[in-house]
């Protein structure tokens, strides 16, 4: 009974099937190389099996398992971290391939493919990508059933029914768990930073980048709204907070903590709940201003910025509470005065800084020189556009009265250079303006799109304002969208989806869906975690009693679990060859034969023959077989089936 | 050091399932409660993965990384009983042994049915630690395992416990049972090398036909006897009359060997049951009649498969008050 090298191949590609596709989903962010690496191995594998060749030895698997590790140490600078680490485990997973030979080997295999599913989801947890991997995980565990059942053929078919059996019938323990098992907030150990690749917002601005991001349709965070949506106008989502300029790029996000807010917050609350997609930064974002946030991670600013200890490279969700009337900071510390009157390097945009302090030189208030400014944008002929041309190392000077086409980055920037040469403290907002609502989902959707800059200057006895000069050169870009702002035509992303209706509307429940999924899902965290529980009527702070429960539920699987399976592996009633020829006597009692209780099968058909000889070759195969299947020491299904077909074929006529 | 504990801890576990379980009937029906179960080493394996699985989910707060752990981690446990059903309800039965040679490889058989309506893959049956031989049984399947020993003495050879197990279906975990029933087969003596001729015939005119000498002078009929050669039979006298007539030849006498106990020059009583042995065989190759003599039993002379069973088991069976313990 030994193996036959056709079905070790046969299984080793059983193997390797899902093992690929495991590895496939990181091709998508891991260098190529190591994608080449794996699928040379495999096929190296699978050749050497086929054509019975040798493998490679051990001492060279070594020196490849060394250049492997080189590579990656090239490649990532590191071997910390999810990058550099799931290179490795698929570099050595393809150098296991090599020397896999026992059923153990291919269950490492087979196991290493979980593990790279779950690297997978630590990467991305979209929907289709979701999809990919549970099936992906179907098809290992399909090929882990396959290896397990050792030499016996186990049709396909049969393999996929059995193993999606399983896991049909782990899902409820499953949901279980993931409701009730207590999810623990934060990391255990530090994690190195992702590497880019993802877009949003920076920690600096300089002329030119908001417009680039603007080209983006990718979701930024969704909303979902517990009261009124506020209008458009008033939907400023705060993001980083800058206050450092060089003549050009606007930097220094301040970290320090707020200790003592305030704040004094006016009018209603805005409670929602935003699903932040991850863009690799530590700060969240929040509707100006926030009052109060369910993230335990973060925390405010000086300038009232929420910052996580944690960067945001999952999915996050939290609960939070604006207000969007509010007055801050009434007193100004000089320190801050300072920071915030800062023009950078005297020698850039000099003319600017001239302009600026003329306008503030004749007692004018300070209101009446945003006032003015603001009219510059208005009355001189600025243009608001997607492709502003590129500026140098004076870009305020250069804007104002050289080029005059720019998007809200460039006013923004020059409007605070202005307030802060004029002698009033400003600083530059970045983040988000505005939002599509899906009527469908009733939430926010804020893209990419959607960034904005804005300023923020500091007047006496207010406090921190918010002005938004975009809005004195293209109103309907804070009133509207960026679409309605840009008349001139000019491609604006995912504008042509929403021009036909249908599409709009597939667009818009596709957006749905992945809000459900993200808010209910991918977000369902400690602190969506405890919120739910509390609906389930579970105390808060009572671990033991959510231990319990879930310990009560597990044991109630358990029961369903083994009564479910006792009632598929039930016994026959009576043995199936016994039923099956008493259905053949019974047929032959018709003809008025009946077998005799002294009589043995043997003697009954040699008796039914001799009264019916045309009966007698089917008489004798049904007795054939039933005394075979009732003596012999083997008995196959064939043979029970044949059975039963010649006992249902058997129709005796008088 | 760790593989002698190991060895202890199972001693004592099979002990324990000894007093616990008692002798076995014949058919025995593997109840629930005596399938034992336990992960494998890739079962401890798979564990500690979903712990790291578990701890990187944590660690990133990432929910389909919990959904993943979970999900196998429910599987693995779901697997567990179907493992564990995959065992329980079996029925095992004693099957036959046919007897060998000391030295040679004795093969003992079981026979496994699968009276559920549930299908029952990969049954292993094991002896001493090893496996001998796996099946698949379908509902209403039966089957034949065999258990393969090398025999060094003579006499019975019973093995009085076996074990059946499966990792079906994901080899995460191992369910196995013990059954305490009595498997148990002859050994013959082992051969002695041909060499040493064997005692001159015997003529018995009475006795058993003697193939090989059988001349060409049709003599007359008798009646048949148990042990003649069916070559010698009169078939055309069989269909005629329904009764069996051996033909009888002259010119030959009827010649038997006799084996015999007594008056052979080897002291070893071993060595001298190998010799006997021999002689049995190779007559019984040749087609030769032969008896044999020992001191407690006579076996008067006879021919065919049958006769040399009872010879060669005699000659296993010699000076042994019971049966032998299981060796190998």
């Amino acid at each position: 009974m030994l193996d036959r090298p056709d079905s070790e191949l046969r299984k080793m590609m059983v193997v390797v099937g899902p093992l690929m596709l495991a590895v496939l989903i990181h091709s998508l962010h891991l260098p190529a190389w190591v994608f080449v690496l794996a699928i040379a191995m495999t096929l190296w594998r699978l050749v050497a099996m086929r054509f019975r060749l040798k493998l490679p030895p051990r001492f060279l698997l070594g020196v490849l398992a060394g250049i492997g590790f080189v590579g990656v140490l090239l490649s990532f600078r590191t071997i910390n971290g999810l990058e550099a680490g799931t290179a490795l485990l698929i570099v050595m997973m393809s150098l296991k391939l090599m020397e896999t030979k026992s059923s153990r080997d291919q269950h490492v295999l087979l196991f290493i493919a979980y593990f790279l599913v779950m690297a997978g989801f630590l990467y991305t947890q979209e929907i289709w990508a979701t999809i990919y991997l549970l099936v992906t995980t179907w098809l290992i565990t399909t090929a882990l059933l396959i290896v397990s059942a050792g030499r016996f053929p186990f049709s396909f078919t049969r393999a996929f029914k059995s193993s999606a059996g399983l896991l049909i019938q782990a899902l409820p323990l499953m949901l279980i768990l993931f409701l009730l098992f207590p999810r623990i907030p934060g990391p255990f150990w530090a994690l190195p930073a992702r590497g880019a690749g993802v877009s949003g917002l920076d920690d600096e601005m300089s002329p030119g980048m908001l417009s680039s991001l603007s080209l983006s349709d990718a979701v930024a965070f969704r909303v979902a709204f517990n009261s009124d949506i506020p209008p458009p106008e008033q939907r400023y989502w705060r993001g980083p907070v800058l206050s450092r300029f060089d003549g050009r790029t606007w930097r220094g996000i301040n970290t320090r903590p707020l200790t003592n807010s305030d704040i004094e917050h006016m009018g209603d609350a805005v409670a929602y709940r935003i699903t932040l997609q991850p863009h690799n930064r530590p700060w969240l974002f929040a509707l100006d201003l926030p009052a109060q946030w369910s993230d335990r991670r973060a925390r405010m600013t000086l300038d009232y910025q929420l910052v996580s200890t944690q960067i945001v490279d999952q999915l996050r969700s939290y609960n939070l509470q604006s207000y969007t009337k509010y007055k801050a900071g009434a007193e100004l510390s000089t320190r801050m005065r300072a920071r915030a009157l800062d023009i950078g390097p005297k020698i850039r945009n000099t003319r600017s800084q001239a302009w600026a302090r003329e306008l503030h030189a004749g007692g004018t208030s300070d209101l009446e020189v945003v006032a003015s400014v603001l009219r510059l944008f208005r009355e001189e002929p600025f243009t608001y556009t997607l492709e502003p041309p590129p500026l140098g190392m004076n870009s305020v000077d250069e804007f104002l009265w050289g080029t005059r086409q720019g998007f809200c980055g460039h006013y923004a920037s020059s409007f605070t250079f202005l307030m802060r040469a004029a002698g009033i403290p400003a600083r530059v907002v970045t983040g988000y303006q505005g939002g599509e609502i899906n009527p469908l989902g009733g939430h926010l959707t804020v893209r990419q799109s959607d960034a904005h800059a804005w300023s923020e200057i500091w007047l006496d006895r207010q406090g921190w304002v918010r002005v938004d000069p975009t809005a004195a050169v293209a109103p309907e870009r804070i009133t509207q969208n960026l679409a309605q702002a840009m008349r001139g035509g000019e491609p604006v992303a995912g504008l042509l989806l929403r021009n036909i209706l249908f599409l709009d509307r597939m667009r818009l429940t596709w957006d749905m869906i992945n809000s459900r999924w993200n808010e209910w899902v991918l977000g369902y965290g400690p602190d969506t975690q405890l919120s739910v529980l509390a609906r389930l009527g579970f105390d808060q702070a009572n671990w033991r009693q959510l231990i319990l429960t879930l310990t009560g539920l597990l044991v109630l699987f358990l029961i369903a679990l083994t009564a479910y399976l006792s009632w598929q592996f039930q016994p026959r009633s009576l043995d199936i060859a016994a039923r099956l020829y008493e259905r053949f006597c019974n047929k032959a009692g018709k003809l008025r034969i009946t077998r005799q209780p002294h009589e043995s099968p043997a003697a009954f058909a040699s008796r039914l023959s001799g009264l019916r000889p045309d009966l007698a070759s089917a008489v004798s195969g049904i007795t054939d077989l039933y005394v075979r299947v009732r003596y012999e020491p083997d008995v196959r299904s064939n043979d029970l089936r044949q059975l039963r077909k010649k006992v249902a074929e058997f129709r005796p006529r008088s | 050091m760790f593989a002698k504990l190991k060895r202890r801890i199972v001693d004592r576990a099979v002990a324990w399932a000894r007093r616990r379980q008692g002798r076995d009937s014949d058919p025995l029906i593997l109840q629930r409660r005596r399938v034992y179960i336990l992960p494998t080493a890739l079962g401890i394996g798979f564990s500690l993965m979903l712990v790291a699985m578990l701890l990187g989910s944590m660690n990133y707060n990432n929910s389909m990384g919990f959904a993943l752990t979970f999900l196998l981690a429910s599987m693995a446990l779901v697997t567990m009983h179907h493992c564990h059903r995959n065992l329980s309800g079996l029925v095992v039965r004693r099957g036959a042994a046919e007897p060998v040679f000391a030295g040679q490889e004795a093969t003992l058989a079981i026979i496994v049915e699968n009276p559920s309506s549930g299908s029952r893959i990969c049954l292993r049956v094991t002896y001493q630690g090893n496996t001998h031989d796996v099946v698949n049984l379908e509902p209403g399947e039966r089957h034949e395992l065999s258990i393969t020993v090398p025999t060094i003495r003579r006499g019975y050879l019973t093995i009085d416990r076996f074990g059946i197990e499966t990792s079906f279906p994901l080899n995460l975990f191992r369910a196995w049972a013990w059954a305490h029933m009595n498997l148990q087969c002859v050994v013959y003596p082992a051969l002695a090398p041909r060499g040493r001729p064997p005692p001159p015939r015997h003529t018995d005119t009475g006795g058993a036909q003697d193939d090989s000498a059988g001349g060409d002078d049709f003599a007359g009929l008798r009646t048949y006897r148990l042990g003649d050669s069916p070559r010698h039979i009169a078939w055309k006298a069989f269909a005629r009359d329904q009764e069996l007539l051996v033909k009888q030849y002259a010119g030959t006498d009827v010649t038997t060997h006799w084996f015999e106990w007594d008056g052979m020059p080897i002291p070893d009583p071993e060595r001298r049951l190998a010799q006997l042995c021999r002689w049995i065989v190779d007559a019984h190759g040749d087609g030769h009649a032969f008896g044999l003599k020992l001191p407690a039993a006579i076996i008067e002379p006879g021919l065919g498969p049958l006769h040399r069973r009872r010879c060669l088991t005699a000659l296993a069976m010699f000076e042994t008050r019971k049966p032998v313990a299981g060796n190998a």
